[in-house]
Parts: structure tokens; sequence; C-alpha cells
């Protein structure tokens, strides 16, 4: 028992564990993919913006180019200097484009056969203009003659590289006469357009031509290296990403690369800008991953999540801590108590209680605990004071013998003195002894007489054949539990329902009949009549004597009575049903015309026989009510509605004798009542009030309530009862003599049958009657609920 | 015009319940004890049976455990009438298959025919009217 409690104690502690082991588990998973995916999200902002930035750059290197180009080609066209020899270095030429502006220098020149006549670097005269890289060459090798652009150029004494753009010149009669070149620094192009260009805080944008050099970084150092050079590649952690994406920007499509330069790691998005027909200067947008990572960081996104989830799994950690507490405080605890307590009792101890002061199942089983013990302990309580007692008894007894003994020796010598006188005494006494027994025996009635607790005492000859045992097998036990009694539906009578336990509980002789009675383990039961009477001597109950007598006889005669007036009655009423359906024929037409005189005569013989028939039906009711035939089969009944309804039928009776019938029940009350018999008392009320109130007159039947207790009330304005014949008044064929009893007639039975049927629903009537004035009777129910 | 049958033995009842059925417009036929209204409802079925409870040679409890409207003659309604109107014999009467078990003592020749009226159109429900003598137990 011990280990298993542990055992749930531990199991409650590792399953709690492994819960929140669980759960910071859980949430550190969902944070870090929670991050990923933050990160994910930021670098494909960053790619957006990166490439955004890397096309912007694009355009406005395109257009840089583009307007140089068209400058230029517009200068070509003049015609000064489109009618020039290609072939000789006109000052002209530096006037004329001076003319145009500021922003071009280094003017060259190249004729026709590709030679450079005119530059501002003189080391280039008289050489091919291919020298400056293969781009020149395409101007002359495109059979339309294109304006195109140089690679990049650091002519000595410069101060930063060039770009060259050469145009074509075409001479009036429309013959490519060489070109027209000028140069734009790309110092100049940085500081103007590439210098301010951001991506994020650290991103920055490169700038490369098609042959790798780098036209523009950040890091000018590098401006004018190829990339593909030993000392640039070196730089990287592993070029082939972004050599491979540099290769396809080439192609003219746009590329991303992650990579490490000199131990950072870089996002770069490559886009290109076509500067020639077919040459491609490449742009970098370029983001170091530690910017995505900080802005991430700095959004507070993992951040918020991680604190977050630190938060939640935090504050589980103390809910579960003080859930286990809780558990621990009331349900480990209360549970280890009772169990110690358990056994402290198994122990013997049984004094232990258990203090559990709550309200719970736990506090409730402790309540209950605590109850057993107390119950266990009063028992053994009991028992002691028992055993106490009985020693203290035999000990007072013994010290009684001794005492006894020794004063029976004094008085021995005294006795023999008183001796002679007793002997006559005793005589007496048992003549007067014998009496009593004679008595006792000789009453025809079976008599028990017990104690004032129901002990039996005393049993007499006839009650010992009427029970069929022994007076020796009664006598010392308790009354009730040797002789049963059974109800009229042959269920066992409750002790203080039986009439010698209320003899005793009452001080008053109880009587009752039509019960069957019979010794505990026999069979034959037979019907009794009992009387049980309390022996009082100066009004302290001494005992009861109960006397019974078997009313085998009495039953059966009381059943052939009642075979015989339904046999009767029932004979009785075929006469007057003939008499009834040939005066009824006569009255409803059947047979032709009657005299008016006739019709009277006919109306009253009728009547006259109605009445006969409700005198039998009256006795066959009294007969059923007498021998406890009509029983009340209980139900919900609405008692306004049945009033109402009885109201609805005696309206016309109640018309025949021009009395007013009213009603007064409006609320309805639902009572436990057999709505058949119940109709039948309330009729014969309104029945005997309108017999008993003159033409004219006025009835009324009510339903009110007070509390629980609903009333019935049937009032007339009749005739009245005298205060000394309303004792009678519920007494069988009892008629009160008065002006209209002798007029109306009636059996003398209505109200009785009235009155033992509301008595049948344990409802209590009630009489209020003035002579002259009316009469009033009110039926107290019990509500139901 | 529906049939009736009038098994009473009482001769003035019987002569009472013809005059007023054939008057009636029904057509009447009689019986004077159970015997022979087994025999004549058998033979020729009729609409409805006025059966009295106190017959000699076989009663009203016997007819109608012999007839067995409710197997053999589904069509044929019942009603008792007899002044013999004690709660278990009611009861016996309506489990038997009778459509009401009425006091006669009670009805007016106008109310009977209203009654048989009502029984052959199937009205009503069959339950003791509440003037009964013995309303000790409800009719289910």
């Amino acid at each position: 028992m011990n280990k298993k409690s542990r055992s749930i104690l531990r199991t409650f502690y590792v399953t709690f564990f492994a819960l929140m082991m669980f759960v910071i588990v859980v949430g550190g998973i969902v944070s870090l993919v929670a991050a990923k995916r933050v990160n994910e999200r930021l670098i494909a902002n960053y790619n957006t913006q990166q490439l955004e930035v890397a096309k912007q750059t694009s355009t406005t290197l395109q257009s840089q180019v583009d307007t140089i180009k068209a400058k230029l080609l517009f200068i070509a066209q003049v015609e000064a200097i489109r009618s020039l020899d290609p072939k000789v270095c006109d000052p002209k030429i530096d006037e004329i484009i001076a003319s145009f502006g500021q922003d071009i220098g280094n003017i060259g020149r190249i004729g026709p056969d590709g030679k450079f006549y005119c530059s501002g670097n003189k080391q280039l005269l008289g050489v091919k203009g291919s020298t400056l890289g293969s781009y020149i060459d395409d101007i002359f090798n495109d059979p339309e003659h294109k304006p195109v652009m140089s690679r990049m150029i650091y002519p000595k004494g410069a101060t930063s590289y060039l770009l060259a753009v050469h145009v074509p010149v075409i001479d009036s009669k429309g013959k490519f006469m060489g070109t027209l070149g000028g140069a734009i620094s790309v110092d100049n192009l940085a500081e103007n357009y590439l210098k301010d260009i951001q991506i994020g805080k650290t991103g920055f944008v490169t700038v490369a031509d098609d042959n790798g050099d780098i036209i523009y970084n950040r890091d000018n150092t590098i401006i004018g290296k190829n990339r593909y050079s030993q000392e640039i590649q070196a730089l990287f952690d592993n070029n082939s990403v972004l050599n491979s994406a540099f290769e396809a920007a080439k192609s003219g499509q746009d590329a991303q690369a992650r990579y490490k330069v000199r131990g950072e790691e870089r996002i770069a998005v490559l886009t290109s800008v076509e500067v020639n027909p077919g040459r491609r200067w490449i742009v970098y947008g370029v983001i170091p991953v530690s910017e995505v990572d900080q802005v991430a960081s700095d959004l507070g996104f993992t951040k918020i999540f991680r604190r977050l989830v630190g938060i939640y799994s935090f504050s589980f950690l103390i809910a579960a801590l003080v859930l286990l507490w809780f558990m621990r405080r009331r349900v480990f605890r209360p549970i280890q108590r009772l169990t110690e307590a358990s056994r402290k009792v198994q122990a013997g101890n049984l004094k232990t209680r258990v203090r559990m002061p709550r309200n719970d199942e736990l506090g409730q089983l402790g309540m209950l605990f605590n109850a057993m013990l107390d119950q266990i302990s009063s028992y053994n309580k009991d028992l002691e004071t028992e055993v106490k007692q009985k020693t203290e008894l035999l000990s007072d007894t013994l010290a009684l013998a001794e005492h006894k003994n020794k004063t029976l020796e004094d008085t021995k010598k005294a006795m023999l003195n008183v001796l002679n006188d007793l002997a006559e005494e005793k005589d007496n006494l048992k003549t007067e002894s014998t009496r009593v027994e004679a008595l006792f025996d000789s009453i025809g009635d079976g008599l028990v007489v017990t104690d004032q607790y129901g002990k039996v005492v005393q049993v007499n000859p006839v009650a010992e054949k009427l029970l069929g045992t022994k007076a020796t097998n009664l006598v010392g036990k308790w009354y009730p539990d040797v002789v049963e009694l059974y109800d009229q539906d042959g269920v066992l009578v409750a002790p203080e329902e039986r009439p010698i336990m209320k003899a005793i509980t009452d001080g008053k002789a109880f009587r009752t009949r039509a019960l069957t009675m019979a010794v505990k383990g026999k069979p034959t039961k037979f019907p009794v009549s009992i009387t049980a009477s309390p022996l009082l001597v100066n009004n302290q109950p001494l005992g009861v004597v109960v006397i019974f007598r078997d009313i085998t006889q009495e039953r059966e005669l009381d059943e052939a009575k009642d075979d015989f007036v339904s046999l009767v009655s029932h004979q009785l009423r075929t006469p007057a049903t003939a008499v009834k359906q040939f005066l009824g024929m006569i009255i409803e037409g059947y047979a032709g015309k009657v005299t008016a005189e006739q019709k009277d005569f006919i109306n009253t013989a009728y009547e006259s026989n109605e009445r006969q028939i409700g005198i039998i039906d009256d006795l066959l009711n009294v007969s059923r009510l007498d021998l406890g035939k009509l029983k009340p089969n209980l139900q919900a009944v609405d008692i306004t509605a049945l009033v109402k309804d009885i109201y609805q039928i005696m309206v016309p009776k109640t018309a025949e004798r021009k009395q007013k019938l009213e009603l007064n029940a409006t609320k309805s009350y639902t009572i436990q009542a057999d709505p058949n018999i119940l109709r039948m008392a309330i009729e014969n009320f309104v029945d005997n009030a309108s017999k008993y109130t003159p033409d004219g007159g006025s009835i009324s039947l009510s339903v009110t309530n007070k509390g629980k207790n609903v009333y019935v009330a049937i009032a007339d304005t009749g005739v009245g009862i005298a205060q000394k014949d309303v004792k009678r008044l519920f007494k069988k064929f009892s008629r009160i003599e008065n002006s209209l009893s002798v007029i109306r007639g009636g059996s003398g039975l209505g109200l009785y049958i009235a009155h033992q049927i509301v008595l049948l629903h344990k409802g209590k009537l009630t009489v209020e009657s003035k002579l002259g004035k009316g009469t009033t009777f009110t039926i107290q129910l019990k509500q139901e609920g | 015009m529906s049939k009736i049958l009038i098994a009473e033995d009482d001769p003035f009842l019987r002569k009472a319940y013809i005059n007023v059925l054939t008057k009636e417009g029904f057509e009447v036929d009689f019986a004077e004890n159970g015997v022979q209204a087994l025999e004549k409802a058998t033979a020729n079925e009729p609409d409805l049976i006025i059966l009295d409870m106190l017959m000699p040679q076989m009663d009203g409890v016997e007819f109608l455990k012999a007839y067995d409207v409710k197997n053999k003659h589904p069509n044929v309604k019942i009603i008792v009438f007899s002044n013999m109107s004690i709660a278990e014999k009611v009861n016996e009467a309506i489990t038997l298959g009778a459509s009401n078990y009425k006091t006669k003592a009670f009805f007016s020749p106008r109310e009977m025919v209203q009654l048989i009226r009502e029984t052959i159109a199937g009205e009503g429900p069959a339950v003791l009217s509440p003037n009964d003598d013995a309303p000790e137990e409800p009719v289910a």
C-alpha cells in the first residue's frame, strides 16, 4: 500500500516533468522554425530590393552611355567635321566639340584605316584603335557602324580610368570616314551615378564589363582589375558560384549567388546592361548576409518569439509547480493522512481522527471516516458501559446475597414468629390470585398483557388457542415481534402503527378491526378486531392489555350481507328500470300525445321512480363503503376543472327548482383524488344543498386555497341546520326534520356517502349553518406537491 | 338500417327496448337468454348487441367468452346494459370486447337511443358513465 501510494506520486511527478520538457522542446523547435522562415522571407525581400537597385543602376548607366553616344553622334554629323580630312587632326575639332559643352574630353579621331590621327594621348597617334580593346573594332566590323564604347583605359598621365566612346563619321557621299571619339571618366561616372547607391545599410553595387574588368566597386583599389584575375579570385572562399552567376548575367539573364568574400558571406543579385550592340556590362547588387541576420534580429520576430516561448515555458513551469503543490496539499497529503489514520485505527487506536476541514470529495471521505470511527467508538463505549453495568449489577447482587445471608439468620427467628400469621395471609392471597386467574382464563377473547415497553407478560388460554401457540413461546418477547399484523392488502403493519404501540405512545385505548393477525412463522392467519388499552396506575403506564377477537365469522356475515344487499339492489333495479323505460317512452313522446294532466301524473311517477333508483344506488354505495370495498384510485386531478364540470351538470337540475347556481373557481389546483368518487361526493353536497334550499334560492360552488390546503365549498341559502342536528348529519339514514324534508325526500344516505368519500381522500369536512340562513359545507383537501 | 339484437331476460324491459328501438327505425331482434343470443348473433350477425349480464342458462360474461367478438365478429358492437355493474364484471366485459358497459337504470329511452347511435358510429370511449355505482377501478 505504501509502495503503491509512492508510485502514484512518482508517476505524477514524472508525467509532469515529461510534459514540461515536451512543451519546452516543442516551443524551441517552433521558435527555430519560425526564425528560419523569417530569415528566408527577409532574404527574399532583400533579393527583390537588390535586383531593383541593380536594374536601376543598369538603366542609369545605359542612359548615360546613350546620352554621350547621341551627343558625339550629333557632333560627328556636323558638316564642318564631316568635311574635314579624316587623316588630319584639325584643331577645329576641339573647337567644335568645346562649343557643345565640357563633359566630353580627350577627343580622338580614327581614320578609315583604323589608325589614330588625333588624340590627347600623343602615344596613340598612328596606332590602331583596336589597342583600346576589341570594342573599337566593332564599329569598323559592323556594316552599320553603330557607336561603341571602349573598354576601360588608363592612359599615361591620366587621373582616372577612362571609357572612350566612338561614333562613325560619314561624309557627304555617305562614305564611312572613320570615327570620332571622346572619353568619359570612370571616376566621374562613379562620383555622379554609382557612389551613392545603397542597398540596405551595408549593401552596394559593383559593375564589371563582359570581360570581367571591374568598372565600379566601393573598394576603388580593385577598379580596373579583372575579376577573373588570380588576385581577385583569391579573395573568394568559393568562387565558382559567383563565376557561374556572372556568366549567366553576361548572357542577359538575371542571376543570384550566395558566396563568401574575405570570410564575409554575401548574397549578390546580378543583372546586365547592353552598352554596345552585343556587349554587356554586368551590375551586381550585393548584400552581406550578416545584415539580413542583423535586421531579422532587430526586427525582433525571432527575439520576441524566443522570449514568448521562454515566458510560456516559464509560466508553464510555475503553473505546473503550483498544481503540483496544490495536488500534494489537496490530494496526496489528505490521502496520506487517511492512510496513516487507517493504520492507527488498525493498530487499535479508535480515538484517531483525520482533520480534513474541506468541502470536496476528500473532505467528505474524511467526514465519513470520522463518522464511521465515531460510530465504532460509540458501539464500543456502549458495550463497555453495558459490561460495566452488568459487572456492577453482579457485584451488587453478590453483595446483596451476602447481606441477605447474614440477615437471613437474624430474621429466621423473627420469621418463625410471624410465620403463623403469614400462613393465614397467604391463604387469603391465594384465593385472590386464583380468582384473578380464573377471571383471566375465562375471558372469551384473546388477551395478552405486556409491560410498558410491549414485552409480553401474560397470555390467556383463548389467545393461546387463537394464535396457535403456547404462552411460553410468547412471554418475555416483544409483542410486535412475535405476533404479526397485516392490513387489508396483506401488507405487514409497522410496529408503530399497531394498536399496542399506539396505546403506549398515546396513553389511550386504541381499537381496530378488519386486520389479519398471525404468530410469526405460523401459516394460519385470521381476521381480528383488536383493542389495546394502556394499564395506568396513578397515571403511570405499567403496561398494555391487548384484547383481540377472531372476526372470521363476522366478516363472513358482512360479506353475506354485502352479497345480499348487492343482489337485492340489482334485482330491485330491474323492475324500476322497466318502469323508467315505459314512463320515459310516454314522456319522450314514443307513445303519442298525452293530455297535460296525464303528463303531470306521469312526470310525478317518473320522478318518484327516479328517487327509488337513487335510493337503491345509495344503498349499494353504503354497502361498499362499509365493507371497505370502495377504494379510491388516486391520480392527479385538477379539482377546479372537476368542480366546473359538476357545475355544468348540476345547472339544469337546480334550474328545475328555479335556483341560481354560482361558480367561483378560477385558479387551478392539482390534488390526489379519484375523480369518479370525489365527483359523487361533491354532487351529493350540491344535490343536498338544492334539496334544502327553497325555490328561487341560490347555491354557490367555490374552489379556494390557503397554503397547501384546497377548499371546495358548497354554500346555500337554504333552511339551515340546528346546531344539535349537525352531529347527526353524517349518520346513516339520518334525516333532519325541517320544512323541506317532507317535500324533497331522500334516502338519508347522501351526506353519509359524501362524508365517507371525503375521509377516503384524507380530507376534512366542516359545516357552518344558521337556521333559516343557509348552510356551507367545506371540503378541505391537500394540494399536490 | 342498423340491426340490433337485444339479449334481456326481463320481459318488461325487453318489451320496452323492442318498442323504442323499432320506433327509432332499427331492425330489432331479441333473445331471452345467453344461449338464444349466441345462436341468433352467430346465425345472423347484427350491427349491435344490447347484452344483459344476469341471464338464465348463459350469462353475459359466458356469452362474451363464447361469442368472442374481438376475433370472430370484429364488426359487431356490444353494449353491456346491466344493473349488475360491479368493477370486476365491467373490467371482464370490456376485456372480452364489449364497447360499453352501462347501468341501465340510469338511462331514459332517448338517452339509450343516443348511446346506441354513438356506439354504432364508433363514438365515445369504452368507459363507465360517471354515475355508475362501481367506479372502483379504471377501465383502460
